[in-house]
């Protein structure tokens, strides 16, 4: 709760973030709310045609894929960056020397542009000439599995959503492995002592302490991986078929390919919306039980405030 | 205090500003300040290919004889995806530049009905230039209905490329028909070999082949009928088309769909590949090969019936140039008849085809395989295939580009993907 | 005691596994700048058989991607200025005052954090042409703070938390107005949010790829992610090598950068981490 009571530099602190914000994220917004109802092929004049666009989302077998990959894209991103960086985060707080190298080496992948990684992607993938992946394969005699995983109607989903996840793990276990470096190490010496497990401890101690650092980096690859675009679309484009394409790759080729800006804008609508559902969600699940106690009582200490006035 | 957080309020509104300030120039497309007149000419050429060269150099020639007065602005995004979606916004916003690179497609259909473009084919006959240029060059610049808003600045053939070496090792011949041609595939593949490479990741080349056997049938009616509603691809002539798509997909190299064009062509060049369907604008990569008699080139096979002759196949005049009607007037006019005078033997002497008549330099020692592709050109028939995304609207061809690949791969059925390009024109002719 | 080194041992082996996998990339891209073209597509992985540097200078010849590179941080430059004196404020304004409906409006900013920046390009662009700004460095920051202020604004109010309301009541009673007391207190206590949220955004927005295509076409204005597409050849046909030696110069200044800032990037994001 704040503490200072004065208006006008509330508004003077506020104000340049807010207009800032607003017109860069919010009139668009609005713009496409707005488009969203209207057919427009960018030449001419808009016509306003109701909620067919929706009408017509909601026909779209494409679409129901797009939403599928885009749920399995967004699963495997997650788990990825959120798994595997906790994962390292953990080894690396067994580490005791060379971690400031190794946490500065784990971070040099978000440095490089898309453009990089989808064509060395293309290459470990591809089985003409052979990639680095078949090559492994076939190293561990697994000849059977060696394919064009980016062709592949069965493997392209997943074959373009990990570059996503790879890139972006680093990051996430620098972070991971500054909050649990942070905590105070009395907390769990005294349940060492006690005889607790390493495992004990982590699971019931480390892990409940930077529940925070938790929501806050879920939050960020959840939505992230929501707005997955640029490594799908340079990869496969969608392709094969549409067998890679996700919710944002569908809505720009409808806009930018199609030139049906009313039916991409529609798509991003619905975009919007449902990432702003799976972050609610998300706060739901993670706002525990004491913390919606104490909201409660905040909200009845208000009332009682207001009435008494 | 609040002086302070003014200031700095300030000092951030003022970056803002400067960042605004650089750089910051006349949107309204034709400028002119001091008496010289600025062109912008949004492009998507590859940056200093031979046309970029060429016509930087015609640009330079003419602002010098207008001494200085007259100038060119190039806006180059080679990258035609990218170029599309910033031409498609700019036009969007209104904003569309003076001169700008576009496909005689629906699009264009679009922006010549909304009154934008100048009436090219009006504007060369009136100043007798039409003649100037090889027929063919112009037909592919052409609508349907035999208007024409766009002038080309290339001209092309497009063949397969054969490995002479894996021909000869397993006693095969370039195929004179298509039948003669899956066999040929046939053959390879079963001895092993890939028969063709091909770039999946570039959508077109695939599209290629599924247009070959309905120009065979009916030249280019089949797909305009098409894409009028008039035809189905679920018909005799569109289900062929498939079907030969599907057989013939089998013999292109494994994942294709991921393989880019560089991949491609350096899977056919090393050998890896018998056969590559490019045009002659790679004759600069083939011709070391070509020379020492590694490799050869075979145009479109022939089928049983066919309406078009054995020298009518894939001919393009490539991305032509359009006119904003607004800002088309005596000067920019001046400055176009300029370019078509000086562009053929400029651009020729870059080993490149012209789709301007012209005499050959004779200071450029050109190779034996420019002058025979030069003189196939000179020979071709009336006919030509042209390609199919110029005709389809977007979100058809978006569709067929997607499902092209699954349906080569082997993992979409004919029947599918009939019904997937009749939906879909359906949906664009209401 | 025996098991536990065990451990360790493979704890290290693991770590150092996917070390591998996570800069293998980056050698493998400064590797295939000097190979040919040609090479690079018939076998992308092998050591160059002759190793070239006819990549680097055909990307230096023509000196343009130092002009990109002027562009990409001059963007770069003013967007993390704006963002970080912008979400400072406003996380400040958001945390430290008592004002009704304050709630409201950061739940307003938290709402961008979902907002997919796609849906921007054709508002933005229609918006810029009318006042006449494409092609300025100015359309592309506008987005890139836009973008950045939910996140960085959380970030900032969640570090507020930890700044103890009596320190700000304590200043207050000594005379200090709201600015003082943020310029001369809060702020200088938030250094290391302001670290993570400069070194996070500082790539994002050096790498940005999708604005800068959509604003940009004046090749004066290029930044460096576009200035890669320019090895682009007829019909699709792309100069590997020449654009990988783009990308190895493109990225040598944020990689320096960031060896050289690292001590206190990662020391921004522990703390950062830790009371963000």
């Amino acid at each position: 709760m704040g503490v200072i009571k004065n208006k006008k530099a509330f508004l003077a602190f506020l104000l340049p973030g807010l207009l800032f914000y607003i017109l860069a994220v919010f009139y668009p917004i609005e713009e496409s709310i707005r488009l969203s109802f209207m057919r427009w092929g960018g030449i001419g004049e808009k016509e306003f045609v109701g909620f067919e666009n929706y009408i017509a989302m909601f026909h779209d077998k494409v679409f129901y894929t797009a939403f599928l990959n885009n749920l399995i894209y967004l699963v495997i991103v997650v788990s990825m960056q959120l798994a595997v960086g906790l994962f390292f985060a953990i080894l690396l707080t067994y580490m005791t020397r060379h971690v400031t190298l190794v946490k500065t080496l784990y971070y040099v992948p978000c440095i490089i542009t898309t453009v990089a990684i989808t064509q060395l992607f293309r290459s470990i993938y591809s089985t003409e000439p052979m990639g680095l992946l078949n090559q492994f394969l076939q190293a561990v005699g697994l000849d059977g599995m060696v394919t064009s995983w980016l062709a592949e109607v069965s493997t392209a989903l997943a074959a373009v959503s990990i570059p996503e996840g790879w890139r972006f793990t680093g990051m996430y276990m620098v972070i991971f492995y500054a909050a649990l470096v942070s905590l105070d190490p009395s907390v769990y010496e005294a349940a060492k002592v006690d005889g607790a497990t390493e495992l004990q401890i982590l699971f019931k101690i480390k892990m409940p302490l930077i529940k925070d650092i938790i929501l806050l980096t879920l939050t960020m690859c959840l939505t992230g991986a929501l707005r997955g675009f640029d490594i799908p679309f340079l990869l496969t484009s969608g392709g094969p078929g549409n067998a890679s394409e996700l919710m944002s790759t569908y809505m720009y080729k409808k806009a930018f390919s199609s030139n049906q800006y009313g039916y991409g804008s529609a798509l991003a609508v619905f975009i919007i919306i449902e990432s702003i559902l799976v972050v609610y969600l998300l706060r739901r699940i993670f706002t525990s039980r004491e913390d919606k106690e104490a909201r409660r009582l905040e909200r009845m200490q208000k009332r009682q405030r207001r009435r008494e006035r | 205090m609040k002086k302070r957080l003014l200031s700095v309020l300030l000092a951030a509104g003022l970056i803002a500003g400067l960042a605004a300030g650089c750089g910051s120039k006349d949107q309204e497309g034709k400028s002119e300040e001091d008496g010289v007149t600025t062109v912008k000419w949004m492009t998507s050429r590859p940056v200093d290919g031979e046309i970029d060269q060429v016509m930087h150099e015609i640009a330079d020639q003419y602002s010098e004889e207008k001494g200085g007065k007259w100038k060119i602005e190039f806006e180059t995004t080679a990258d035609r995806p990218s170029y599309l979606q910033k031409l498609k916004t700019l036009i969007a916003g209104k904003n569309m530049p003076d001169i700008i690179d576009i496909d005689a497609d629906p699009y264009c259909q679009e922006l010549v009905d909304a009154g934008m473009l100048v009436d090219v084919k009006k504007f060369l006959e009136e100043n007798d230039k039409y003649d100037d240029f090889y027929p063919i060059s112009l037909k592919y610049q052409e609508f349907t209905d035999g208007t024409m808003y766009t002038l080309p600045l290339e001209y092309h053939v497009e063949m397969t490329w054969y490995n002479k070496e894996i021909f000869d090792k397993y006693k095969l011949t370039p195929p004179a028909t298509m039948d003669e041609w899956l066999n040929v595939c046939k053959t390879l593949k079963d001895n092993g070999i890939t028969p063709i490479s091909v770039d999946g990741v570039d959508r077109w080349p695939v599209q290629r082949y599924l247009a070959m056997l309905p120009f065979r049938e009916s030249g280019n009616d089949f797909i305009i009928d098409l894409r009028d509603g008039k035809a189905k691809m679920d018909s005799d002539t569109g289900r062929q088309a498939a079907e030969f798509m599907a057989e013939m997909g089998q013999y292109f190299n494994d994942g294709f769909a991921a393989t880019d064009y560089a991949t491609a062509q350096s899977m056919f060049l090393d050998g890896k590949s018998a056969m590559y369907y490019i045009g002659d604008w790679e004759i600069a990569a083939m011709q070391e090969a070509y020379e020492q008699g590694k490799i050869d080139y075979f145009y479109l096979p022939m089928t049983e019936g066919a309406k078009t002759q054995a020298n009518e196949f894939c001919v393009n005049s490539g991305i032509g140039m359009a006119f904003n009607a607004e800002t088309f007037d005596e000067k920019t006019k001046d400055f176009v008849l300029y370019v078509i005078e000086n562009y053929g033997k400029l651009y020729a002497a870059k080993q490149q085809m012209s789709p301007i008549k012209t005499e050959l330099s004779e200071e450029v020692d050109y190779s034996d395989l420019y002058l025979k592709i030069q003189e196939d050109m000179q020979n071709t028939g009336e006919n030509f295939l042209k390609p199919w995304d110029t005709y389809l609207d977007s979100n058809t061809n978006t569709i067929m580009q997607d499902n092209l690949l699954l349906l080569a791969s082997g993992d979409l059925t004919v029947d599918e993907f009939c019904k997937l390009i009749d939906d879909s024109i359906a949906e664009n002719v209401n | 005691m025996m098991k536990k080194k065990a451990m360790k041992m493979i704890f290290a082996v693991l770590i150092i596994l996917f070390l591998i996998v996570q800069i293998y990339p980056v050698i493998w891209l400064f590797i295939a700048s000097i190979k040919p073209t040609v090479e690079l597509s018939a076998a992308p992985f092998a050591f160059p058989k002759k190793a070239t540097l006819e990549n680097f200078v055909n990307v230096l010849s023509d000196g343009k991607i130092g002009l990109y590179m002027w562009n990409s941080l001059k963007v770069t430059g003013i967007s993390l200025i704006l963002i970080v004196t912008l979400s400072a404020t406003a996380g400040y304004a958001l945390s430290k005052f008592r004002v009704r409906g304050k709630k409201t409006i950061y739940s307003f900013f938290t709402f961008g954090i979902m907002v997919p920046v796609q849906i921007t390009l054709i508002p933005l662009f229609i918006f810029y042409s009318n006042m006449g700004i494409l092609n300025t460095s100015f359309s592309l920051i506008l987005p890139q703070v836009g973008f950045a202020l939910p996140l960085s604004v959380m970030m900032f109010v969640s570090f507020y938390e930890f700044v103890p309301n009596e320190l700000i009541e304590a200043a207050i009673v000594d005379g200090c107005s709201p600015f003082r007391t943020f310029i001369q207190i809060v702020f200088p206590l938030a250094r290391n949010t302001v670290i993570t949220i400069a070194s996070m955004y500082s790539i994002l927005i050096w790498n940005d790829f999708i604005f800068a295509n959509t604003f940009i076409s004046e090749s004066s204005a290029k930044t460096v992610a576009m200035g890669l597409k320019d090895y682009v050849g007829a019909f699709g046909n792309v100069d590997w090598g020449s654009t990988f030696a783009a990308i190895a110069i493109s990225i040598l200044p944020p990689l320096l950068i960031y060896f050289a800032l690292n001590k206190w990037v990662t020391a921004g994001m522990t703390m950062g981490a830790t009371k963000g």
